[in-house]
């Protein structure tokens, strides 16, 4: 049977514990002493004054103490059966059990002494002294009973601990996993909570698709640990991801110098605990925990907490997956809707782009909320989607139109409205399609708005449309002078469109002009959908 | 000196945890199971750091809270709140105790090694302004 050391003695309140000592042993005229499973001596509580020539003659005398601790070692490993006994030296009387749980855990020995005299007066027949060997007996049972309740409740509230801990960490990842929409930043809070708890040297991902690995350093432990260099960690994590992707499951390596596979990577003994980020269908590479302190080894329930951690990542990974998939797929079938629109007009080409330019422009010097921004770019983007159900032959048509051909041509705000209002995230957007040929002055169409009841994103598409138009060639001119444009502008301003719009477009005039020819055009990092072009 | 924390929660397990935590890290560790017990022990004891249930028989957290302003006012203490995010607290009763000076509320379910580091972070806070 193999002996678990249990160094019971951390367990326990010293000072209560030998004071529950000095209750039982010292009325009864004992000095005892405890030791643990390895045979080392924890406890030591010799009755003073009265006794003194007990204690002074053990002191002299400890070989006979672990002669005797030796036979109850026997005892305890079997070779003597589950017997304690007791021996008798000249005047002393000693006690030798095993220090055993009514259950049977093996706490290490106990021995009690004292003055034979005290304890009996009729010689070496011990059997006689019955009753006090089964005090004895009753009294190490129930103190190792103690001190083992002590260690299971400590045992437990330890777990139990990290058990909160676990809820704690996972409930704030499921928080941000529903607050948070960029995968970086999701992944990066994660990380940074895991290092927290766990507390290594620093943590490596290992992101496999684009074959990189991304360190995130423990500010905490950057002062006492030893230097490595990047190189010899991005080998270790190439090596230790291989694996753990290979077999899916997570893995401690502690001190990696004893595997074949790391030998003389590094002088110092390393250990890595590593989780693989899969799902069903798909490996995202790994997370690497990287521990330079030797002593401080991966234990398996920080294994079981980073798995469940992996698990939401993968999640996040998985989401973030889909989505882009999902935006590149909603993208192409715009960008087709675009090419349709455009394809009825080359002397438009590129102005649907152009005009979103401008108005992010607008909502950037305007400071628009998030949500109006998002209405904005969509609404100044499809602004002449409804151009699509206008016979190309009206549209391109060189001449003048008639006025049946004009009132065709009007219908095109409302058309393309009536198109994207099908579109559950345009609600909004809609109103910048449908208005965008509104004027101030009430002239405009479909609806004849005036002023402010047009909608603001309207009046900034409308500014956006006119200002992209003024700047354009047409099959019956050639692009106007800077001159031209301005004076236009401000002719316009008050009568067709917004004049503080159109006092903000002068004011900033240079910046608005560049757009027009502009291919970078990252104005809004966080509203970005320049993918679309 | 050894720093006294009074730790008040009809839960055995919540105590359980945080007493060893707060063991462990040299504080001597009082408990108490609702918030009449804690008020006793508050005024007798008079210990640096108080963390608390809200939900709990007898007296409420809130009401242990309202208990002790005026030892308080005397020698202030940190006072912790643990209060899960359902409508339990009411947000009158959570703004009126994040009004108090060194009064925290910390969500349920609560990372054990937080509630030590906000302590820790109190006190070395505190000797900062001493």
């Amino acid at each position: 049977m193999e002996t678990e050391i249990i160094n019971w003695k951390e367990y326990i309140d010293e000072e209560k514990f030998e004071n529950l000592l000095e209750d039982i042993f010292d009325s009864q005229g004992y000095s005892i002493s405890l030791f643990n499973n390895e045979g080392k001596k924890l406890v030591r509580k010799n009755r003073d004054k009265q006794n003194h020539l007990v204690c002074e003659e053990l002191r002299e005398n400890e070989n006979f103490c672990n002669e005797h601790y030796l036979k109850a070692q026997e005892a305890i490993t079997g070779k003597r059966g589950n017997l304690s006994f007791c021996a008798k030296n000249r005047e002393r009387f000693l006690f030798c059990a095993p220090f055993k749980t009514s259950s049977g855990k093996n706490l290490g020995a106990i021995v009690a002494c004292k003055r034979a005299k005290v304890f009996d007066s009729h010689g070496d027949n011990l059997e006689e002294n019955e009753e006090e060997v089964n005090f004895l007996k009753g009294i190490t049972s129930l103190l190792a009973d103690k001190i083992y309740q002590d260690i299971e409740i400590r045992h437990l509230s330890a777990e139990l601990n990290a058990k909160y801990e676990e809820l704690a960490l996972l409930y704030e990842i499921g928080e941000k996993t529903l607050v948070s929409d960029s995968k970086d930043e999701s992944v990066e809070y994660i990380v940074t909570r895991a290092m927290e708890t766990v507390n290594p040297s620093l943590v490596v991902w290992s992101v496999r698709e684009e074959n990189k690995n991304i360190f995130y350093r423990n500010p905490e432990r950057e002062s006492e640990d030893k230097f490595i260099s990047d190189e010899i960690i991005m080998e270790i994590c190439r090596k230790v991801s291989r694996m753990s992707s290979r077999s899916r499951e997570p893995l401690i390596l502690n001190n990696l110098n004893k595997y074949r596979e790391f030998a003389g990577i590094w002088q110092d003994p390393i250990n890595v605990l590593s989780i693989p980020l899969v799902s069903d269908s798909k490996g995202f590479g790994s997370l690497n925990f990287i521990e330079c302190n030797p002593e401080k080894i991966f234990l398996n329930d920080q294994l079981k907490l980073m798995e469940s951690i992996s698990r939401s990542t993968v999640t996040i990974l998985k989401n973030s997956e889909l989505y882009e998939k999902l935006q590149k797929l909603f993208f192409n079938v715009i960008r087709m809707l675009l090419g349709i629109i455009e394809s009825k007009d080359t002397y438009t080409e590129g102005h649907s782009k152009r005009v979103y330019q401008i108005s992010v422009q607008f909502a950037k010097i305007l400071k628009l909320s998030r949500k109006d921004i998002f209405d904005l770019q969509w609404g100044a983007i499809l602004h002449d989607v409804g151009k699509i159900t206008i016979p190309t032959e009206i549209i391109k048509k060189p001449g003048k139109l008639t006025s049946e051909e004009y009132e065709i041509i009007k219908s095109h705000p409302v058309k393309g409205a009536e198109l994207v209002s099908t579109i559950d995230e345009f609600k909004n957007a809609v109103k910048g399609i449908r208005y965008h040929h509104e004027r101030i002055d009430g002239k405009g169409y479909p609806d004849g708005l005036r002023g402010t009841e047009i909608p603001l994103i309207a009046r900034i598409i409308g500014i956006a449309d006119t200002f992209d138009a003024l700047n354009s060639a047409r099959p019956y001119r050639a692009k106007p002078s800077r001159a031209f444009v301005l004076a236009e502008l401000k002719q316009l301003a008050s009568t067709q469109l917004d004049s503080l719009l159109v006092e903000l477009l002068l004011n900033n005039y240079e910046l608005f002009i560049k757009l027009l020819d502009s291919e970078d055009y990252e104005l809004f990092e966080d509203t970005n959908i320049k993918g679309i072009w | 000196m050894e720093k006294k924390i009074l730790l008040v929660d009809d839960e055995p397990s919540v105590l359980r945890v945080l007493d060893m935590k707060f063991k462990n890290a040299g504080f001597k560790v009082l408990t108490a199971s609702d918030g009449m017990e804690g008020l006793e022990i508050i005024e007798k004891e008079l210990p640096d750091v108080v963390i608390s249930d809200n939900r709990m028989p007898n007296m409420s957290g809130i009401d242990l809270c309202v208990a002790c302003k005026k030892i308080r006012e005397k020698r202030n203490f940190l006072f912790i709140m643990l209060s899960s995010y359902a409508s339990v607290t009411s947000k009158l009763d959570r703004e009126w105790v994040n009004s108090l000076s060194d009064t925290v509320f910390i969500p349920k379910p609560f990372s054990p090694r937080n509630i030590l580091k906000t302590v820790k972070k109190y006190f070395a806070d505190n000797e900062e302004r001493v």
